[in-house]
């Protein structure tokens, strides 16, 4: 799993556009859960793309409502978008695309 | 993370146990075949095949429950007598299974199928799906007889909810995804047994991004699910998790009551709940305020109550009246359904094939010290102690041989997987031919059933295939026309002796002659007796038949039977009468593990022979050792019997030179044949655990293993088989000269 930092991400308590790209599985959770910490502590405002992730399971769901709910309680902004096949698939299986205000494609 | 381990080994469990299953299945099939009413065994075949959809569905193997599922359902109209099991559709479930198989083994190595198999998948769809045409009560009608059926225990007293869906709460506790589930796979098996109509998600649980442990599972969710599944179904969904999530499952049309209850125990609050409830339409908002004005009463009815006895609320709503008795008798279904499960699933336990050769190993040396113990009691003079020893070694030999057992396998099980092989070989030959069974109850080491599978296998493949004749030539012959196959296992003398026999026409001996020609293996047919000529097809690439059929007769086998024979120590011999038939003898040692061992001395160092190959000791005679002719054999009461002295052959020191002396010779038997073995000394009967050479030594000729002795020294295992081999060998040149003496 690679968390990419796109262009125009510009610190600090700026805004950060990321690209998560592989597997959000459990086996990947932990260092996907230790990359995105900091992260989440220098910027204020995201755009993370999931088009590039491969595969997720429960403990991707989990990182990104949990993500979702940061930033609502931070009073930050995220916006998820171009979720990729496996993404929307899964969103779909536990009815929380709405939630995740995932932009369909 | 090391859950991938985890993860494999559900598969791994998955495997072995869908396996287990599908052979169950096949055996049932074939017992269907003679009984196709018997009402048990169907129902045995319908648990077998729903728990593989079962399991399978847990792990995400679509492919197989959707197939699966397909059987199922005609199973299931088998049962309920609407389908007749008739011998075209057992054939077709034979095929299903099989089918099933392929399935499960791509679905472990998650490999894609070959397009065969595809085609093959869809032929056996399209015939089973046939069987569901056929009128018989429409499913709908059924479920909503169901429904209201009081003898199902769904008749419901009170108030009911409007909804048509079941409703499924479930909240699974932390540890769930590190056990390698996750709840997204018993989602889309949910969806397989009907149309989830909504799902909500509940993060209420799920801590703050920096504070949560993110292979914790956090998630608990509400489902309404339209289906026609009964709730048992819907329960076997979430068998593999039950232990790790709270599962409450209502019924369409639920009483108003068992809504209020599932508010009760859920941990969210009752509002929240009230209002996923409504939303995912289990209740209307009307329905939720009735609920709750119930459970208010129901407080105030146990405020009111005495307060130094106050009734938990359950007990109270049962009181009322409010716990309709549906939930009870859901519960009572649950518990037989369960034991049910369990009787037919757990009859065994798995243990590592490691952990049981480290057990026997253990074992074996503490029998052999405890022999010891005992010799040295013995000596000691003390009457007490000699008793307790004797009491200690009499428990270790029991301890002994019940370890032993524990690696034996009843071989039954193996033969019976052949009568698929002859049914299916019988139908596309256009043969009809029996497989009869006997002496299946014979045990014999695990490992040995193992790698005689295949050997086994071969053998009866021949033997349907090219055996046994059509019913038109057997007529001709004056047979009957049903050809028999005997494949039959019995004790020998410390072997175990499997024959596989037919009635058939017996091998053609100028055939062999002459392929055997062709192919270099013999210059000429002059003076080989018929028993060796037979032996000739174990030769490598060696195939009488005149057409390659695609059962065999590809000329690879014989000599990889024999091979495998060989390798587990055993011998196979091969009888023919012309017209009458054909019957392969297989002499396979008992175990690999323990023996039964005669120590000798050879110049200072200990061998151990074999008990069950010595046949008896006699002295060398001075006048026999030193034979004019310089042949190695003595008369034994009238017959040659070629020795070897062990001193030489092993480079020990030579102790004839010493006073008093004297040689004897240990006559050991192997498969028919004597010889003898020249020692120095006999100690004794010793009990012998194997241990295998090391990879150095793995090639070593003569010896078959090492053992400890009590002592602490180390004793070499002869290897009888391959010295009579040796001797038989060396010496058939002087013996028949010899015979000329002795006579």
């Amino acid at each position: 799993m690679k968390i990419k930092k796109l262009k125009g991400s510009n610190k600090p308590k700026g805004i950060c556009k990321l690209a998560l790209e592989g597997d959000m599985t459990i086996y990947t959770a932990e260092s996907i859960h230790a990359d995105f910490k900091p992260i989440l502590q220098d910027y204020s405002r995201f755009e993370i793309s999931l088009a590039g992730v491969e595969d997720i399971d429960t403990t991707g769901v989990q990182m990104l409502l949990a993500l979702s709910n940061h930033a609502e309680a931070e009073g930050h902004t995220l916006k998820m978008d171009k979720p990729s096949e496996s993404v929307q698939e899964i969103a779909n299986l536990f009815n929380i695309s709405k939630r995740l205000n995932l932009a369909s494609v | 993370m090391s859950n991938d381990a985890g993860l494999d080994e559900g598969a791994q469990v998955f495997a072995e146990e869908a396996r287990e299953l599908l052979e169950a299945s096949e055996i049932t099939l074939l017992k269907l075949e003679d009984a196709p009413t018997d009402v048990e065994l169907i129902d045995e075949l319908f648990r077998n095949v729903h728990t593989i959809k079962g399991s399978a569905g847990l792990f995400g193997y679509t492919k197989v429950v959707a197939f699966t599922h397909v059987a199922e359902s005609v199973l299931d109209r088998v049962r309920d007598g609407e389908v007749p099991l008739d011998n075209m559709l057992i054939s077709t479930l034979l095929g299903t299974r099989d089918q099933m198989e392929v399935l499960v083994e791509h679905a472990i190595n998650q490999k894609e199928l070959a397009p065969e198999d595809v085609s093959e998948g869809q032929r056996l769809v399209a015939l089973l799906d046939q069987y569901l045409e056929i009128p018989g009560g429409d499913q709908l009608i059924e479920t909503e007889k169901e429904v209201n059926d009081p003898e199902n225990g769904l008749v419901v007293d009170g108030p009911l909810a409007g909804n048509k869906n079941w409703h499924i709460s479930l909240r699974f506790e932390k540890g769930v995804l590190r056990d390698g589930m996750d709840p997204q796979s018993f989602f889309r098996y949910l969806s397989s047994l009907g149309d989830v109509v909504d799902i909500h998600t509940l993060e209420d649980e799920l801590p703050a991004f920096a504070e949560m442990d993110c292979l914790d599972c956090y998630l608990g969710f509400e489902i309404a699910l339209q289906s026609e599944a009964s709730k048992s179904e819907i329960e076997d969904v979430f068998e593999f998790v039950q232990d790790e999530c709270s599962i409450h499952i209502l019924p369409p049309k639920a009483a108003l009551s068992e809504y209020m209850a599932l508010i009760d125990q859920l941990p969210e609050s009752n509002l929240m709940l009230g209002e996923i409830l409504v939303k995912s339409g289990a209740l209307t908002e009307k329905e939720l305020e009735q609920a709750l004005l119930l459970q208010d009463a129901v407080r105030q009815a146990s405020n009111s109550a005495d307060l130094t006895s106050v009734a938990p609320i359950g007990e109270v709503i049962v009181e009322q009246g409010m716990v309709d008795k549906s939930t009870v008798e859901v519960a009572l279904e649950k518990q037989t359904s369960d034991r049910q499960a369990t009787q037919s699933t757990f009859q065994s336990i798995r243990v590592d094939a490691e952990k049981l050769s480290s057990l026997i190993n253990v074992v074996g040396e503490l029998a052999i010290s405890s022999a010891h113990a005992e010799l040295k009691s013995r000596s000691s003079g003390d009457d007490s102690l000699v008793e307790a020893i004797e009491v200690m070694s009499r428990l270790v030999d029991e301890v002994r041989d019940s370890t032993m057992s524990l690696r034996m396998v009843q071989i039954g099980d193996t033969f019976n997987r052949y009568k698929r092989v002859v049914r299916d070989l019988g139908n596309k030959t256009g043969k009809d031919v029996d497989l009869v069974i006997s002496g299946g109850e014979t045990e014999l080491d695990k490992v040995v059933v193992e790698k005689l599978g295949d050997p086994l296998m071969h053998l009866i493949r021949n033997a349907a295939d090219h055996g046994v004749e059509s019913p038109e030539e057997r007529t001709v012959a004056g047979k009957t026309g049903k050809a028999c196959i005997m494949l039959s296992a019995y004790h020998d003398s410390g072997s175990i002796i499997i024959e596989i026999e037919d009635n058939g026409r017996g091998l053609n001996k100028e055939k062999i002659l002459e392929k055997a020609i062709e192919k270099n293996l013999i210059s000429s047919e002059k003076g080989l007796p018929d028993n060796e000529i037979y032996r000739l097809i174990f030769a490598p690439g060696f195939s009488t038949a005149d057409a390659v059929t695609d059962i065999s007769g590809r000329g690879v086998g014989m000599d990889v039977v024999k091979r495998n024979i060989d390798s587990l120590r055993g011998q196979i011999d091969v009888l023919s009468q012309p017209g009458a038939g054909t019957k392969f003898v297989i002499r396979l040692p008992l175990t690999l593990a323990i023996i039964d061992g005669f120590q000798v001395l050879v110049g200072d160092s200990s061998y151990v022979i074999p008990l069950d190959m010595v046949d008896e000791c006699i002295e060398l005679d001075n006048e026999s050792a030193n034979r004019k002719d310089g042949g190695d054999y003595v008369d034994l009461r009238g017959s040659v019997l070629p020795y070897i002295r062990l001193g030489q052959q092993f480079h020990e020191r030579d102790r004839r030179t010493e006073p008093g002396h004297r040689d004897n010779i240990v006559v050991v038997k192997y498969a028919g044949k004597k010889a003898g073995l020249v020692v120095d000394d006999l100690l004794g009967e010793h009990q012998t655990v194997i241990k295998p050479l090391g990879p150095v030594f793995e090639n070593l000729a003569g010896f078959s293993g090492a053992t400890i002795l009590g002592s602490g020294e180390v004793a070499m295992i002869i290897d009888v088989a391959s010295l009579v081999g040796d001797v038989a060998r060396l010496d058939k040149g002087r013996v028949n000269k010899a015979a000329n003496n002795v006579h």
